[in-house]
């Protein structure tokens, strides 16, 4: 994949149509990246969850009161993107979606809600794509290893990398 | 590698360190490397602590690249200041460390998987971070309770942002308390980060008292 590199960060969502840009989540570990893309309307879309559910993991002090991105949260992440997709022209019948991450990257350091933090990111993302009347095409999710998930705006093309496993196409 | 090819990114100086915390950091980052030093029998480079915030997007490049594979001691620690603190080193670093420890020659493969390996990192990272712990927790006057050390080689970014995510840090920024330590002729430098939980709401703050909010947060201690 060549071009331009769009790096999607922790709690962010990024829509684009521009061809030459492949949108990359770095790194994911109990993160969740969704990839979104309409093969017709040539729209891809990916987002980068950090927690599940914002109203039980939102931060209950601090802040700046302008309140947590929209992509932070499984269940507000997904509406998000895909409202941003359609915006952008995509129709969420075509959309191919493609997940990774939700891993458990610090197994035995500990247990309770937080430590598996991975697998409710990926239930929550499930559950919110549910609601959308979607479902995943393919999915790489779980296990104790970290992933990065790239997605090529010019035809949709998704990959997964891991270290010491090579990439392959999701 | 130089120490400056891992070490962390930071915003300015003095953004959240109060002086108070950055001369306890230091003198806690000292001691941390002060332990590795008696552990691997040799005089290693120790760069003092400091506290800096970081947007949260940004955590899983403290350490370079996101992608970028990175061995790490992980403790997470409960107490009055909890949190979670990591010793971190690029994998040639680690299998260095864990060979000087076990008096054996580094294969060169920056694999430290073996099962004497692995015992030599956890150990160190335990140290080591015990002794940062130690400090901050005498400082402070509340106890800090180290879990058993995790040792994981995986992509930076995965294990940092994971490790902030399990401690419930998931603020626009968080707090971390960086120390740099090494030997650039052995090949081994790494770091330390800590990085203090979020302050309790203020509904559960009962029975903890001004000190614990205060080291999750950017004031200043009195």
């Amino acid at each position: 994949m060549n071009g331009q590199i769009v790096s999607v960060n922790l709690g962010e969502s990024k829509v684009s149509t521009d061809p030459s840009v492949t949108m990359v989540c770095f790194g994911l570990g109990s993160c969740v990246g969704l990839a979104a893309y309409d093969p017709q309307a040539r729209v891809a879309g990916l987002t980068h969850v950090v927690l599940p559910a914002s109203v039980e993991d939102r931060p209950t002090h601090g802040g700046n009161g302008a309140g947590p991105a929209p992509g932070r949260f499984a269940d507000t992440a997904v509406p998000h993107l895909i409202a941003a997709m359609e915006a952008k022209g995509a129709s969420r019948r075509r959309l191919s979606v493609r997940l990774a991450g939700g891993a458990q990257m610090l197994a035995f350091a500990g247990s309770g809600p937080m430590w598996e933090i991975g697998q409710r990111n990926v239930a929550a993302v499930h559950q919110a794509l549910a609601a959308a009347g979607l479902s995943p095409a393919a999915e790489d999710v779980g296990g104790n290893s970290g992933r990065t998930l790239r997605l090529a705006v010019d035809g949709g093309r998704v990959t997964v990398s891991v270290v010491g496993r090579g990439e392959h196409e999701l | 590698m130089t120490l400056d090819a891992v070490q962390p990114k930071t915003r300015a100086p003095g953004q959240t360190g109060a002086a108070e915390w950055d001369e306890l950091f230091a003198r806690a980052a000292v001691t941390a490397g002060k332990s590795l030093e008696l552990m691997a029998g040799r005089p290693l480079d120790i760069r003092a602590g400091k506290a800096v915030a970081v947007p949260l997007g940004e955590v899983p490049a403290l350490a370079g690249s996101p992608e970028d594979p990175l061995t790490v001691v992980f403790v997470a620690v409960e107490g009055g200041a909890a949190g979670q603190a990591l010793l971190c080193l690029r994998p040639e670093g680690a299998e260095r460390l864990a060979a000087l420890l076990l008096g054996r020659s580094p294969a060169g493969s920056g694999q430290v998987h073996d099962f004497l390996g692995l015992s030599a990192l956890a150990e160190a990272g335990n140290v080591a971070l015990s002794a940062f712990l130690n400090v901050v927790s005498d400082r402070t006057g509340r106890p800090l309770r180290p879990s058993v050390p995790v040792v994981v080689t995986d992509m930076a970014g995965a294990i940092l942002a994971s490790a902030l995510v399990s401690g419930g840090n998931v603020e626009e920024e968080a707090i971390v308390v960086e120390a740099g330590f090494g030997s650039a002729a052995e090949g081994m430098e790494g770091f330390i980060l800590y990085l203090p939980g979020p302050p309790p709401p203020a509904e559960h703050r009962g029975g903890r008292d001004r000190d614990e909010v205060e080291l999750a947060g950017p004031s200043p201690r009195p």
